[in-house]
């Protein structure tokens, strides 16, 4: 999983060459070298954050008698502590060139999986087949399209035959209109 | 003695039932297809496969899904040897010696050898399992809250040892997934927790969404960004049959591969992929001539495959004598059996003696259907191969989508896989790997159970843990292991040998 080509890390000066790599820290002052690490404590104390705020109306208890706040709690306070300790170090830890994100089928993606959880209900499964596989194809640079117009109807039939028709799951064939 | 093999064998009438003989096949059929093929792992398929399970017997659900994972690494040499692209990163020390082996117009000779060492692990393991389950699984029952929890401390903290990237960076995943298992009902009140007011998320965080979100999503993604890849195919197999002295190099080859395999996969965190890498280094060292390694030794081929094979099989003890999984396929199989109301644990032989040696003797039919299947159909892998990646990705995507709809025949859960989809792909890009998340999110519920009965019974006192010996000598190789995975030289070996996997 290397081998992708890396860009400029996040926190290279402005127009720095791809290459570009933070100095060790020397004495000047700390420096973060290493962003995955810190993004990922970020995450970290951001979802234990929430937890946080969201059982804070829990009952805690005791160690005898834990409530039903104690291990959620317990859990969000060292999920913070190991947040903090990854993210700190970033600081002196080796440099890691922050990975590049590549967006367009990330969101692509995502929008073909909220398409299904939306349409199947009210447009059928068939239809939301082929918009899935449509929204997919979009998501990568080297889809040809007569294919996925192929794949998008083949797949449409192959999934309401096995999924409704044979195995009887409960999902509707055709949109709310009829 | 008698009484085991007369379980053996009853196991054997369950497996050779018509439907689950078609499972069995239907598995190991599947697990070779997502083996051939780079890019798909037995991870994201069983994921995906999960809720095609809730429509089968527990039994025939576990034998398919057995047989995906052994069957992966079966598929995984194929592509291994023919295209120099680990299938499947349990294959990926084959694709040193194999491809050579392939290059100098050996092709069927070394696949032919990476099947039968296979095989001869996959038959050598099931008796393995057979034999040393039951004891086992008797030790665990004398298990105390106490106990229970310090082992699934044991078997957390051995998920980070083979976790790629920092111990730090593990250890947050596991608290997180222990933090995720907790959203939902609280099991003593009933108070829902940190649930939103969202309906849904009452019984907990699905285990589905959050599985394929996790891997197959989130691999859909990576496989995206990476243009793809292959080199030529090597288009003449020839003979398949190995000469004499391939056979003479191989057995002995194979035995240890087979023996090292069969131990490594017992490890909580063990499993196909280090048991592969350790046999290949083993034979490496032991032999007379170790330059020829790396240009087409018989030996780099039986004994990685012998050892991922065995590894993969018995990597099962742990999740049915002790119910702790020991690796990302294996928590989803745990979660398979909680789906269908089976404890993963000691219990499962007394409870479930069917469900047991039927699995067990299962993987021995499947080893044998995949060298009969496999040999003959090597040349519809290797056409496989050449359908191009964007033709898979929307096929995957439909599957889990509906997959994942049908499990609660729920929109909301639809949507969880895109928020695990991205955390999955956030993560992984930033160097933490999701397996152990998803392993503590399967021991979450338990270890919560387990501590606060244990506090419960001990008024509170935390020190049972270190007083009941069990427990305090199950910490202590949870601590033991932490230390020698922080200890300097251990962390460069365990470095170089992931740089070798990516």
């Amino acid at each position: 999983m290397d081998t992708e080509p890396k860009g400029a890390p996040l926190g290279a000066p402005l127009g720095a060459p791809a290459e570009w790599e933070p100095a060790r820290a020397n004495g000047h002052g700390l420096r973060v070298h290493n962003w995955n690490d810190v993004l990922t404590g970020a995450t970290f104390i951001a979802i234990a954050g929430a937890g946080l705020w969201l059982s804070q109306n829990l009952k805690v208890g005791t160690a005898v008698r834990m409530g039903p706040g104690w291990l959620p709690t317990a859990s969000a306070y060292l999920l913070i502590a190991l947040g903090l300790a990854i993210a700190a170090r970033s600081l002196v830890a080796d440099p890691e060139a922050l990975e590049r994100w590549n967006l367009r089928p990330v969101l692509l993606v995502c929008a073909a999986i909220a398409f299904f959880s939306m349409g199947l209900d009210r447009l059928g499964l068939p239809i939301t087949v082929c918009g899935v596989v449509v929204i997919a194809g979009l998501a990568d640079a080297e889809t040809r399209w007569r294919e996925t117009v192929i794949l998008a109807v083949g797949l449409a039939v192959a999934a309401s035959l096995v999924f409704v028709d044979a195995l009887g799951l409960p999902m509707p064939l055709w949109p709310e209109i009829f | 003695m008698f009484d085991l093999f007369s379980q053996f064998l009853s196991g054997f009438a369950i497996a050779a039932q018509p439907a689950n003989l078609i499972y069995c096949l239907v598995g190991a059929l599947i697990g070779t297809l997502i083996g051939v093929l780079p890019g798909l792992g037995p991870v994201a398929t069983v994921a995906m496969l999960l809720p095609v399970t809730f429509y089968l017997e527990p039994v025939s659900a576990l034998i398919m899904l057995a047989g995906i994972y052994y069957g992966a690494s079966y598929g995984g040499s194929t592509t291994a040897i023919l295209v120099n692209l680990p299938g499947e990163n349990s294959s990926v020390v084959t694709c040193l010696d194999g491809y050579q082996m392939a290059r100098q117009g050996r092709a069927g000779p070394a696949l032919a050898i990476a099947a039968l060492a296979s095989l001869f692990a996959g038959v050598f393991a099931t008796f393995f399992i057979a034999l040393f389950a039951p004891p086992l699984a008797e030790v665990a029952l004398l298990f105390g809250p106490a106990e229970y929890c310090s082992l699934m401390v044991l078997g957390m903290i051995a998920a980070i040892v083979l976790a790629r990237g920092s111990v730090l960076s593990a250890l947050g995943m596991i608290v997180l997934g222990f933090f995720l298992s907790m959203i939902g009902t609280d099991i003593n009140t009933g108070q829902p927790r940190m649930t939103l007011g969202i309906p849904e998320l009452n019984d907990g965080i699905g285990f589905v969404p959050l599985a394929m979100g996790l891997f197959a999503i989130s691999e859909t993604l990576r496989n995206l960004e990476s243009p793809e890849y292959r080199s030529l195919v090597q288009a003449k197999i020839g003979r398949l049959m190995p000469s004499r002295q391939d056979f003479r190099e191989a057995t002995p080859a194979a035995i240890r591969g087979t023996i090292l395999g069969a131990i490594l996969g017992l490890l909580p965190g063990g499993g196909a992929t280090l048991s592969a890498f350790a046999a290949y280094a083993f034979e490496k060292r032991i032999a007379k001539h170790p330059e020829r390694f790396g240009r087409g030794a018989v030996e780099g081929v039986a004994a990685p495959e012998a050892a991922n094979n065995a590894g993969a099989q018995t990597s099962f003890i742990p999740l049915l004598t002790l119910g702790i999984p020991s690796n990302a396929v294996i928590a989803l199989m745990a979660g398979a059996m909680m789906i269908h109301g089976i404890q993963p644990g000691p219990q499962v032989m007394t409870k479930n003696p069917d469900l047991f040696w039927g699995i067990i003797a299962s993987m021995l039919i499947g080893n044998i259907m995949l060298v009969i299947i496999n040999l003959p159909l090597i040349s519809v892998w290797v056409a496989l191969l050449k359908v191009p990646y964007r033709m898979f990705h929307p096929v995957l995507l439909v599957v889990s989508c509906i997959g994942v709809y049908s499990v609660n025949n729920s929109s909301f859960e639809v949507l969880l896989l895109i928020v695990f989809g991205l955390l999955g792909y956030a993560l992984t890009k930033w160097r933490c790997e999701p397996a152990p998340l998803l392993l503590a999110f399967v021991l979450g519920p338990l270890l919560e159970e387990n501590l606060r009965r244990a506090m419960l019974l001990s008024s509170g006192d935390p020190s049972v843990f270190v007083t009941r010996p069990i427990s305090a000598v199950l910490l202590l190789l949870a601590v033991g292991l932490l230390i020698i995975v922080v200890l300097p030289t251990v962390r460069k070996t365990r470095e170089l040998a992931f740089e070798e996997e990516t």
